[in-house]
């Protein structure tokens, strides 16, 4: 069995009386270390897909198909299955404007909850961290500080140290450089592809941005209003778009754009 | 971090001036006020004009007002509030023994309001919507507004047979053993403080519910679970401390209650306390008591707030920037 | 995430999207509300206009427990308590109802002030707010009426002091938020004076706060009242439920185990109070927007049974 399952995933979402098809027959297969991008605007349903993986859907959506995680299953299995899989087996990096971490504690007090939580000793979570941040660039002494201290592209790298602590195997990046500017987003897109590739992850990357998923490994899935409309090996997707909005987008980059893509983004 | 020392330093800055305001409204508010003073202290309406000047040469009541007002700062820098007209004791003194019998049984009934309040608020916040929410929001509203006096009233009509519902201690009691001396002042304290705790849980009940409300919508609760931490986890370890400024801040406001002693309590249940002696310095016209208690609660209050502010700073380190 | 600030009703703060949502208030507890509200006021007129009279007083009834004559019994002097119920209704409301109008009247226009000017004015005004919200409030309002005498005018005005600092204080971080806001700035470099800022852009978000504000007003004032009354400090000519407890308190109903002089006065004031919270939330759910929260539980969404999912 491969690492993730999806098949024939549905999702509803009610909101004010009426019921909207988020994700329409999503489907999707990634081995171990393997890596896949989704694509699509605001509302093409994207992230939900993401949060259906983790089982993290709001009480106002309904879902109906498979979903298969490490051979658990997320969306009939037991809560304890379930619990187990969450930060251990797979995590996630939210959008860049987000702040995960506790408002009122330290960076590192919150990591070193998540490693304790999943059976880590104390005195190991505290050196666990500091390698975190070794592994994600980031000075130290950030650890020690508050949320609201740190930058937008240091906020996110120590996102990803929180997300990577458990080992997980796999990681789900939800529009991780959204927001941030031009040189922050190649330094986190670098890092997470890089790390991806030094920990044999698997990921699943989500983003609006056609231009930074376009030239990527792995396969690719274009998201339009709840549908997929395109799905495949990166390459051939690009290079015979099979329905009109994928059409558009590749005609809407700007030409350097993808030649430039093929190079090495720095780490 | 000298943001922190400068939040720090203007918030010390604000307590001081609030506290020198309040002494100086505090002297003009009853040198102002209709009432002959020197009538009600001598209590002799017809006094000869000598005695008269005597007493106002003796409470210093013959210098002018400016005179007047340096000698009471003088005065209460050595801790002299003056002596009370109704009692002829000195008022200090007075004020030191009322505020040692309000601020136990206040204690207590705040500390049992607080209790309830937010333990009840967090569970309202995790079941928000449901009939668990429903219950004990509008249950928290209705007992929140039933008047103090009523509710003592009540609990005085169901529990008089229990319970002792007049007065600190026991007149009577000549068994002089600290135990059972302290027992029988605790059993006095149960319906007072009860009282108090009723009439004021509700507004922590609200208050907590919606501050927990409001955090369980931030992301970093969302990303607690992604963790997996486990529900109870979650709301002590995420939700509530983020929610808690708002109720330390409602527990500052308590703080008035706490040291001005609550008038209604103090009254239905003959409570000794500095609720009652304000209100009987009032009805007595004596004015040092009135404003040595008024004062000091005033003080007392700004002082507690500036604690809640100096705690509020060490729970949200966002509020100093 | 900046800390949400909660309001005195439990309600929400949202002072960043002030948008209007009667929609979201519509609901049984805003008509259960409404109806009891104006069912109180229906009475408040009958007992003003209509010459009721609790009967005269009768020493062979007094603490009759309720009965089919007197449907919730007598007090001390053998008088009907329902009918002084309904005749101190008028007093108990109309004295809350001015006493929060002028509070917020007061409050908001120095809450406005001092929302909108930026230099010493505010600081000024709001030291003078932040007294009034330390001073203890009932020994406060005692003194005054002391000195002042008895009279509803004079206890409205009191009651009124006491209660316009916490508008003011509402409709101040308001409006300063408000001051801030972009199209304020545009208007004001357009040419905008003062006032027209003041009239059109301002005031129209700082009304719906106000009216949240002022059905809190009013609950407060109630109690507020009852327990001056209690003091005897709106003076012996008035009856009204908080003199009604007052003298079931003077006159040892308590010792006479009359819980009936005591509990409908008492249990009258809670439900106007009540009412005028639920109104209050009402009104301020209708003003917050909807505030996303995440479930707890570790799996919180709805799912289909597999057969139904299959194509």
């Amino acid at each position: 069995m491969a690492l993730v399952e999806v098949e024939d995933l549905n999702v509803w979402m009610a909101a004010d009386g009426r019921s909207v098809h988020a994700v329409k027959d999503a489907n999707l297969t990634l081995e171990a270390g393997g890596q896949h991008a989704i694509v699509g605007e605001s509302g093409s349903g994207k992230s939900t897909v993401l949060l259906a993986l983790m089982g993290l859907l709001p009480p106002n959506a309904t879902v109906s198909g498979k979903v298969f995680v490490d051979g658990v299953d997320v969306l009939r299995g037991s809560e304890a299955a379930l619990a187990a899989l969450r930060w251990r087996t797979a995590s996630m990096v939210f959008q860049s404007s987000s702040n995960p971490f506790n408002p009122v504690r330290t960076v590192r007090s919150q990591i070193v909850a998540a490693l304790r939580l999943h059976g880590r000793g104390k005195a190991e979570a505290e050196r666990r961290a500091r390698d975190l941040f070794d592994m994600v660039r980031l000075p130290s002494e950030c650890l020690g500080y508050y949320q609201h201290q740190l930058s937008g592209g240091m906020r996110q790298r120590a996102a990803i140290a929180l997300a990577l602590a458990c080992q997980p195997k796999l990681l789900l990046a939800d529009e991780p450089t959204t927001a941030l500017d031009p040189i922050v987003q190649a330094e986190i897109i670098g890092l997470i592809l890089s790390l991806r590739r030094e920990l044999d992850l698997a990921l699943i990357l989500v983003s609006h941005d056609l231009a930074l998923v376009g030239h990527l490994e792995g396969s690719l899935s274009v998201m339009l209003r709840g549908e997929t409309v395109e799905q495949g090996p990166v390459r051939e997707v690009m290079a015979a778009p099979r329905h009109e909005h994928l059409r558009s987008l590749i005609a809407a980059l700007p030409d350097f754009a993808l030649a430039s893509a093929s190079s090495e983004v720095p780490a | 971090m000298s943001t922190r020392t400068s939040y720090l330093a203007g918030k010390v800055r604000v307590a001081a001036f609030g506290v020198f305001a309040t002494l100086t409204l505090n002297f003009f508010l009853f040198r102002v006020l209709p009432g002959d003073a020197v009538s009600s202290m001598a209590r002799v309406p017809d006094g000869s004009v000598e005695l008269k000047e005597a007493l106002m040469r003796q409470f210093g009541l013959d210098k002018s007002l400016w005179g007047q007002y340096l000698d009471y700062l003088a005065q209460l820098a050595q801790g002299n509030m003056g002596v009370s007209y109704a009692s002829l004791r000195p008022v200090t003194g007075e004020v030191l023994a009322a505020l040692g019998n309000t601020v136990p049984m206040t204690l207590l009934g705040i500390a049992l309001a607080i209790l309830v309040g937010t333990t009840t608020g967090v569970v309202a916040a995790w079941r928000h919507d449901t009939l668990v929410d429903s219950i004990i929001s509008n249950v928290a509203t209705v007992i929140y507004s039933a008047p103090t006096q009523w509710i003592a009233i009540m609990l005085i009509l169901a529990m008089a047979q229990y319970l002792p519902v007049s007065g600190a201690s026991d007149p009577f009691a000549f068994a002089a053993d600290a135990w059972s001396v302290a027992i029988d002042r605790l059993k006095h304290m149960i319906l007072p403080s009860l009282t108090l705790a009723l009439a004021t849980f509700g507004q922590y009940t609200l208050v907590t519910r919606s501050a927990v409300l409001a955090t369980l919508g931030d992301d970093h609760v969302a990303a607690a679970k992604a963790i997996g931490f486990p529900v109870r986890r979650i709301l002590t370890g995420y939700a509530l401390p983020n929610a808690l400024i708002p109720i330390v801040t409602l527990g500052a406001l308590s703080a008035g209650t706490v040291v001005g002693g609550s008038v209604v309590v103090e009254t239905v249940f003959s409570w000794p306390g500095i609720g009652r002696a304000m209100y009987d310095s009032i009805i007595q016209r004596d004015f040092p008591m009135l404003q040595g208690a008024l004062l000091v609660v005033t003080v007392a209050v700004i002082l507690i707030n500036l604690a809640a502010d100096i705690v509020n700073m060490k729970l949200d380190p966002r509020i100093v920037e | 995430m900046s800390p949400v600030e909660p309001t005195a009703l439990g309600g929400l703060d949202a002072s960043n999207a002030p948008a209007w949502n009667p929609g979201r208030a519509l609901g049984p507890k805003l008509v259960v509300a409404i109806v009891v509200l104006a069912s109180f006021a229906l009475v408040a007129l009958v007992g003003r206009f209509l010459n009721l009279d609790p009967g005269a007083i009768d020493v062979a009834h007094i603490f009759q427990p309720p009965s089919m004559e007197h449907w919730l019994g007598t007090d001390d002097a053998g008088r009907d308590i329902f009918m002084q119920l309904i005749i101190g209704a008028w007093p108990s409301l109309v004295v809350g109802l001015s006493a929060a109008a002028v509070a917020v009247l007061i409050g908001g226009t120095v809450g406005i002030l001092a929302g909108y000017s930026r230099g010493w004015l505010d600081l000024v005004l709001l030291r003078v707010m932040d007294y009034f919200i330390v001073v203890p409030a009932l020994p406060f309002a005692m003194v005054i009426t002391a000195v002042w005498g008895p009279g509803l005018g004079h206890m409205i005005l009191v009651i009124a002091i006491l209660l316009w600092s916490t508008t003011a204080r509402v409709v101040r971080a308001q409006v300063k938020s408000g001051r801030e806001r972009l199209y304020v700035i545009r208007a004001r470099m357009l040419g905008a004076s003062h006032l027209h800022v003041l009239l059109r852009h301002i005031l129209p978000q700082a009304l719906p706060l106000i009216g949240t504000t002022g059905s809190l007003a009013v609950a407060l004032a109630i109690l507020t009242q009852a327990a001056l009354e209690f003091f005897g400090l709106a003076g012996t000519a008035v009856l009204s439920w908080g003199s009604m407890i007052r003298f079931a308190f003077q006159r040892d109903a308590m010792l006479n185990g009359a819980w009936w002089m005591v509990a409908p006065p008492g249990i009258c004031i809670c439900i106007v109070i009540t009412a005028c919270y639920w109104l209050a939330q009402c009104l301020e759910t209708a003003l917050n927007p909807r505030l996303r929260t995440t479930d707890l539980r570790v799996r919180s969404f709805r799912v289909l049974a597999v057969s139904r999912g299959e194509r």
